[in-house]
């Protein structure tokens, strides 16, 4: 589908600065003729003729007639969508006839899809592909947010509208409980794996009042500029992603960096400023509510320091941020180079936070022995660094942040007091402004991905490939918290110095093999060995006590307390070998078989090898020869596909009974011993979880293409779950990972695009994508465990942790909420349900499903048009039917807190009392469906035909989340919170989150 | 495929042999972690395993969730929910204090779960010193089964009916099932009575400082006499001699005596006191463990006062009614702290809000509680070398005082010397200047038990056993509690992980 974008886009410029051209008056001549189809030889209408060089253009009549007014010597460019576009030189003729040949490219274009290319045409399995020129515009930091909204079947959430956070991307639902949803990502051919490097960014550890440090993941991909990327596909079948083996399950996106081009040196520069404001705040008491509710409760003992102070005011900003892409690349015939360096700056809408971002790239293609020989580098580096701001969104906690204190702080309290210090209460209730401008919080990660490729034709139809890849990436943190803070003032100041390293490093031959054995009969396959092997190292220092608030992170050996020094190494390995065949008979009947066996370290001793195969088939109808040749239907394709894939996205040493040393001690006779304890049962028999995924669909192109689309309906089981059980007491080991139940997940997706117009002048087009998935736990039992439920995800706020919101249930879907079902408020007091009806409510009998996150469907809407100079585009963006647990209201609108803590306005309306509890209830969960306005970009391509240095020059306005509606009473429905250690992040518990930002932007890209 | 990877075997080899140096070997590195059967070889490995059962013991002492909760809804301990917003912790401190927790509780919870990770530690330990084969390790196996009898103790005394479970691994298709208080009981019985011949005697030679910290012969006596004296409640059955003669063991041995000075039982250089039968050590220099409870029960303002280098936190006071049960020359009263505050030079200490000296009066509201409400109990002395915010004190679990009170009150329940009863409790009166009492009845001996051990965590017990808990009543507390309260429910989250856990009845 980007194929026709770029296409038609190529052309509209093309035309478009055509028609600027000034000419020299040469004489003109009448020339007439008539355009038909090649083959069927009926007249097309509608075809956009030009005289090259001119704006003198026309149209063909019904019949495809034309007449024009054209220089002898000049030449006339045909066009038509569907068909591909004819120069004709007009050679002293006054009648032109034209056959137009159907554009078949699209069908022949290339789509990279694991260990190689295919045909579009040819592709048996469900593939989306994301080409440049359709990806979101914006300030973008994270490459995942480039094909938000634009693929059936593949949900983009990003965590929080913290700058630079990580996306979270899904395709066709999740498959597991607790070893990671994401997708495999391969750049370039080298599989990322995603750091664990959560875990080590929490400096207060689990629990306890120092949660307040950003826990979200680093995001792998911020090392890739986006506007390096030339491609994104997205395998979502097995038959596309079994070539992954244990890695695919989740499906695959792989990303194609840009290379350079034949031709002389292009350089280009893009830069685009844009200016950030917090898309909605919460409505919390004002100072004159606040005390207006003292005096109607008769309450006397709090405090008004006579200020009003609105705290979200004081902690969200305008945020500036800006970008600036040099690109240079050209080419011989031999060697294509492309070289890019990026920077984008962006600042956090909480003061005080921001991210900078330095991007290099380097791509170098070269041919050698007459072309026997093709040498692929690519490297690319980055330096992330980022000011985060004190907040979480972590599950679990009681304490404050930044967010959290600035909607509860008494709004009583001027910012400073009148010495000019910050006003504060206590050491848990801080100033947020003083939490923002005191407490740093800084992260840098360097990365580098780079491999060189090196295919050698051996013979004939048989090469070898060798792939040789790298990765590194390098997370240092570095945090502090002042004595001059109340959090850090009962600590003598508290800093941390951590670092961590994940490096990985991959080797792959690959045999592949391309035979034409005659006209109908098309070979390719492919056989491999791969072998990649995974570091993961760090430290950790805590310190505490010191003398003053200058040393800091800078110097931990000032500090008079070491609370923790740790470090840690891991490694895996992953070996695997491969093969993939492609069968293509008389163009008609397609072929592909897949098989990988992957060998994982983590797996339990008795189950290191898993054989992951796949088969499809396509069937391309309008091929045959029965099939009517009418423009109505102009391709249409079936395909089945059926396979096994794997997920293994635990962490490491799982199966094995280790004992690990503790960093505490406990003192025995005078001496601290270091306390040694058993850290988890082994568990030979650990494996993979095993995803059996059926597909069939349709792929299609009405009116020459003018419509086009695919449609596809799958089903996933996933079976040896990787769940994660918790062992009832007395057990030393509180977790223990087994392989058991199963997960279903099956829907249907529609991607269908047209061009609603088509003239010259004028372009409108449309692109729709629709899914609907269906998750349901099947089961969560084997022989050995045996569950009926297993409820998870902590509640946050005071009073709710160690409550668990949802629960997995067989026969629900994934994300049930559980809980007591609120029924109304009685005298002040919450009511429930006694759904056991046994008379009286109690929490251990009376809860119930109250909810459920997945949506009933998701869809996206790109509109582009494109008038002369101008392109106007815009995307929408919806969700149905998802609810969300509004936990930050569950935690902040309740009366009881006050005075202590302010609430939100919202509790003054609910009639729950003074002195009424607020409890976890279905009363917190709502319906979360939205639309949004994504992104919407209006841009104007300059003529440069004048100017002879320039090739391309273009200015753009962007706007980011423009609007959003929504039922939901709190920030945004579109929530993920993170948790800490290994599991799958939920959706829709809005607790405490970055809020996202509405972003304008004006941007401008030139190239020379 | 298959011929593809033959073919392609021979091109790879090379290069796989320089790349990466064992290419099929899919097992995995440890990286400075150590498996069961390698470890254990040294008496410091195996103490090292046992350091973490011990560490997990400190739940009874160290003033955190298991320990509020064995505390709170006594008429000892409260934690106001402040004005200021610290301390509400959405109520769960307050349905303690006032009877009305539900098995929600998270504190419950994290009572529950305390306790059992010392019980799950022991049985790993247990297990993987089973399994070593290095020999004669009976001494070490004795002491963890003590521990965990101790463990045990404390979840029959809260929770009542738990499982009984020894082994290290729960098999998932055999989940434990809750056994009743009574076989809880035996079981802790016979458990101490199993160990006791092979742990060492505090009385002979210098066990005393090598020991200190672990359980000793005297110690596993010490739990039994607890534990007998508390046998009407767990089992409906009395069991006064038995205790006297567990009391008598330990008192025998001579290994203990009451120093002259009751504070030094509770300065930071505690460890010597020749009082403490069982402690858990306090060594947060060394992360091992901390004392907080300067930090949680003192005003913000006694930073001044005790020269802190961290601001308190206002949260832990007693009831008014606590204070007065001493006399105006009691040694012991002199812990409290309430009226006007000052500093260490004699000036007034400032309030938080608004101007002023600090007063601390008795409790007002304990739901929206102003910064002075509630007098504080400095029981661990400020420690003037402070680890972050945390004292060295060290906190004994069972003192010799508890020992020669538990003896007496077992006298006087079974009719035995009451003579003997009184000098024993006299004993314990005077060393802290208290009046010395001309007769001793049950009542005074309930009343010597709250004063010597206010916070130590034997109230509830106390208060369950001599029939208050339920009936006690102060301002904020009108109404009886149901019998059930006597027990604290299983939390639900542990009934969710094992459904063949029995919720206690009334919950």
């Amino acid at each position: 589908m980007d194929r026709f974008y770029s296409r038609r886009m190529g052309k509209v410029l093309l035309m478009l600065m055509l028609c600027l051209l000034q000419i020299s008056a040469l004489a003109q001549s009448a020339v007439t003729g008539k355009v038909t189809a090649a083959g069927s030889g009926e007249g097309l209408p509608g075809v956009s003729v030009v005289v090259k060089g001119t704006t003198i253009g026309t149209a063909t009549a019904v019949d495809g007639s034309y007449s024009i007014e054209a220089p002898a010597n000049g030449t006339l460019v045909f066009s038509y969508i569907g068909y591909n576009s004819q120069e004709v030189a007009v050679g002293n003729r006054t009648v032109v006839n034209v056959q137009l040949a159907t554009d078949t490219k699209a069908l022949d274009e290339v789509v990279v899809v694991g260990y190689g290319t295919q045909k579009r045409g040819d592709i048996t399995g469900a593939i989306t592909s994301v080409g440049a020129e359709e990806f979101n515009k914006g300030v973008v930091v994270s490459p995942q947010q480039l094909i938000q909204g634009k693929a059936a079947g593949v949900n983009v959430t990003p965590s929080s509208g913290r700058p630079g956070g990580a996306s979270t991307i899904r395709i066709r639902g999740g498959t597991s409980i607790s070893a990671g949803n994401d997708p495999l990502y391969v750049v370039d051919g080298v599989p990322l794996q995603l750091s664990n490097a959560a875990r080590q960014s929490n400096i207060g550890g689990s629990g306890g009042q120092l949660m307040i440090f950003n826990q979200e993941p680093v995001n792998p991909l911020n090392s890739i500029n986006p506007s390096d990327i030339e491609s994104m596909e997205i395998l979502k079948d097995a038959s596309a992603t079994a070539i992954y083996g244990s890695r695919g399950a989740n499906g695959v996106i792989i990303i194609t960096t840009k290379k350079g081009k034949q031709g002389s040196i292009s350089t280009s520069y893009d830069t685009y400023f844009g200016v950030s404001k917090v898309a909605k705040t919460l409505e919390v008491l004002s100072a004159d509510e606040y005390r207006q509710f003292m005096k109607d409760n008769n309450i006397t003992n709090f405090t008004d320091k006579g200020a009003s102070t609105d705290w979200q005011d004081q902690i969200f900003r305008t945020a500036y941020s800006q970008n600036h892409n040099l690109s240079v690349s050209g080419g011989t015939e031999n060697t294509l180079y492309r070289a890019s360096v990026g920077y984008i700056s962006q600042q956090g809408i909480i003061i005080s936070s921001g991210i900078d971002n330095f991007t290099g790239r380097v791509n170098i293609n070269h041919k050698a022995l007459n072309d026997k020989l093709s040498i692929d580098l690519n490297l690319g580096g980055a330096v992330v660094e980022e000011d985060n701001a004190p907040i979480s969104s972590a599950l679990g906690g009681e304490g404050g942040n930044i967010l959290k204190d600035a909607l509860r702080f008494n709004p009583t309290y001027p910012v400073y007091d009148e010495k000019g210090n910050y006003s504060q209460i206590n050491q848990f209730i801080i100033n947020p402004v003083s939490y923002a401008e005191q407490i740093e919080d800084m992260r840098t990660t360097r990365r580098n991905l780079g491999n060189i490729s090196t295919t050698y034709n051996i013979w004939g139809p048989v090469s070898v490939n060798v792939n040789l890849g790298y990765t590194y990436e390098n997370i240092k943190g570095n945090a502090y918290v002042p004595r001059a803070n109340p959090l850090g003032q009962g600590l003598g100041g508290l800093a941390n110095a951590q670092a961590s390293e994940h490096w990985s490093k991959l080797l792959e031959t690959t045999l592949i093999f391309k035979k034409e054995i005659n006209a109908n009969n098309h070979i390719d396959a492919i056989g491999g060995y791969s072998y990649q092997y995974f570091v993961d190292e760090g430290y950790r220092t805590r310190v505490s006590n010191f003398v003053s608030d200058e040393f800091k992170y800078y110097n931990i050996g000032a500090a008079s307390q070491r609370d923790a020094i740790t470090s840690y190494q891991e490694s895996s390995k992953l070996i695997s070998f491969y093969g993939r065949v492609n069968y293509n008979l008389l163009d008609r009947y397609l072929v592909t078989l897949t098989v990988r066996r992957d060998g994982s370290s983590r797996f339990g001793a008795d189950n290191k090898w898993g054989v992951f195969p796949s088969g499809s088939v396509a069937w391309r109808v309008s091929n045959e020869s029965f099939f009517p040749k009418t423009d109505l239907v102009s391709d249409l394709k079936f395909r089945v596909s059926y396979g096994i894939t794997g997920n293994q996205e635990i962490g490491n040493l799982l199966s094995l009974p280790t004992l690990g040393a503790t960093s505490s001690t406990y003192n025995i006779g005078g001496n601290a011993i270091t306390i040694v304890s058993p850290e988890r049962y082994a568990n030979p028999d650990l494996k993979w979880e095993e995803t059996a995924q059926f597909n069939v669909g349709a792929d299609f192109q009405f009116f020459k293409g003018r419509v086009y689309g695919s449609l596809d309906y799958y089903k996933k089981n996933t079976t040896d779950l990787l769940l994660s059980f918790n062992i009832p007491s007395p057990s030393v080991v509180t977790t223990q990972l087994a392989n058991v139940g199963e997960v279903e997940n099956k829907g249907v997706e529609l991607a269908l695009g047209g061009y609603v117009f088509d003239k010259t002048d004028f372009q409108w087009k449309v692109d729709l994508n629709w899914s609907a998935n269906r998750n349901e736990v099947i089961s969560l039992s084997n022989e050995q465990w045996s569950t009926k439920i297993l409820q998870n995800y902590e509640l946050s706020g005071f009073g709710f942790t160690g409550i668990n919101s949802q629960a997995i249930i067989p026969g629900q879907p994934l994300g049930t909420f559980y809980g007591p079902k609120y029924i109304g408020t009685e005298n002040g007091v919450e009511q429930y349900e006694d759904v056991s009806g046994n008379g009286r409510f109690s929490l251990t009998e009376d809860v119930t499903i109250i909810g459920n996150t997945q949506p009933d469907f998701t869809f996206g809407v790109t509109n582009t048009f494109n008038y002369k100079r101008f392109d106007l585009s815009f995307m929408l963006r919806g969700s149905k039917g998802n609810d969300v647990l509004n936990n930050t209201a569950l935690d902040l609108q309740r009366k009881n807190i006050l005075p202590g803590q302010n609430i939100l306005r919202a509790a003054l309306e609910d009639e729950v009392g003074y002195k009424g509890d607020v409890r976890y209830s279905s009363r917190w969960i709502e319906d979360g469906s939205f639309i949004r306005l994504d992104n919407m970009t209006l841009g104007y391509n300059f003529n440069t035909a004048k100017v002879s240095i320039l090739k391309n020059a273009r200015v753009y306005v962007t706007g980011q989340n423009l609007f959003l509606i929504t039922n939901y009473s709190g920030l945004d429905p579109e929530v993920i919170s993170s948790i800490s250690g290994i599991g799958e992040s939920p959706r829709g518990i809005d607790y405490m989150t970055y809020p996202r930002a509405r972003t304008y932007m004006v941007g401008a890209s030139i190239t020379f | 495929m298959k011929t593809f990877i033959s073919k392609k075997k021979s091109i790879i080899l090379g290069l796989l042999v320089a790349f990466c140096g064992s290419c099929t070997d899919l097992d995995e590195e440890l990286y400075g972690r150590v498996t069961p059967e390698s470890f254990y070889q040294t008496d410091v490995e195996v103490l090292s395993a046992m350091a973490g059962v011990y560490s997990a013991m400190s739940f009874a002492g160290n003033g955190g969730n298991g320990w509020r909760v064995i505390h709170l809804g006594t008429d000892e301990f409260l934690i106001p929910s402040r004005s200021d917003g610290r301390w509400g912790d959405g109520g769960v401190w307050l349905e303690l204090a006032n009877h009305t927790w539900t098995p929600q509780n998270n504190r419950i919870l994290s009572a529950w779960r305390e306790v059992f990770t010392v019980i799950g530690r022991a049985n790993a330990v247990l297990e993987n010193l089973g399994n070593t084969p290095r020999e004669g390790l009976e001494d070490e196996k004795a002491e963890m089964r003590a521990v965990r009898a101790y463990a045990y103790f404390y979840a029959m005394d809260l929770f009542g009916n738990v499982p009984l479970v020894t082994q290290s691994r729960i098999d998932p298709k055999n989940l434990p099932k809750t056994n009743s208080r009574a076989e809880v009981f035996d079981f802790v019985v016979s458990e101490l009575n199993a160990a006791i011949p092979n742990l060492p005697s505090v009385g002979t030679g210098n066990n005393r400082n090598n020991y200190y910290g672990r359980i000793t012969k005297e110690a596993a006596y010490s739990i039994l006499a607890i534990t007998y004296l508390n046998g009407q409640v767990y089992t409906g059955k009395s069991s006064w001699q038995e205790s006297i003669a567990a009391s008598d063991m330990v008192i025998n041995s001579g290994g203990y005596s009451l120093p002259l000075n009751f504070l030094d039982n509770f300065v930071a250089n505690n460890h010597t006191s020749p009082e403490f039968i069982y402690a858990i050590t306090v060594d947060p220099g060394r992360n091992g463990g901390a004392n907080n409870f300067v930090l949680r029960g003192t005003h913000d303002s006694h930073r001044f006062k005790y020269n802190l280098p961290f601001t308190p936190q206002n949260g832990f006071t007693v009831l008014e009614m606590a204070y007065d049960r001493y006399e105006d020359q009691d040694v012991r009263k002199s812990l409290f702290l309430l009226g006007p505050q000052t500093d260490a030079n004699g000036r007034p200490l400032p309030r938080n809000t608004g101007a002023g000296q600090l007063v601390l009066v008795p409790h007002q509201n304990i739901t929206n509680s102003a910064e002075n409400e509630g007098y504080r109990l400095v029981k661990w002395q400020p420690d003037p070398s402070w680890v972050g915010q945390s004292g060295n004190n060290d906190v004994a679990l069972i003192r010799f005082a508890e020992i020669l009170l538990t003896k007496a009150e077992a006298l006087l329940r079974s009719g035995g010397s009451a003579a003997e009863a009184l000098r024993l409790v006299n004993r314990v009166r005077t060393r802290s200047n208290a009046t010395p009492l001309a007769t001793v009845t049950l009542t005074d001996i309930y009343d010597e038990r709250a004063r010597e051990l206010i916070w130590e965590g034997s109230r509830r017990r106390d208060m369950i056993r001599f029939g208050t808990f339920l009936t006690w009543d102060w301002r904020f507390r009108t109404t009886d509690s149901p019998k059930f309260r006597e027990l604290f429910p299983v939390p639900i989250i542990e009934l969710n992980a094992n459904p063949n856990l029995t919720q206690n009845p009334g919950y």
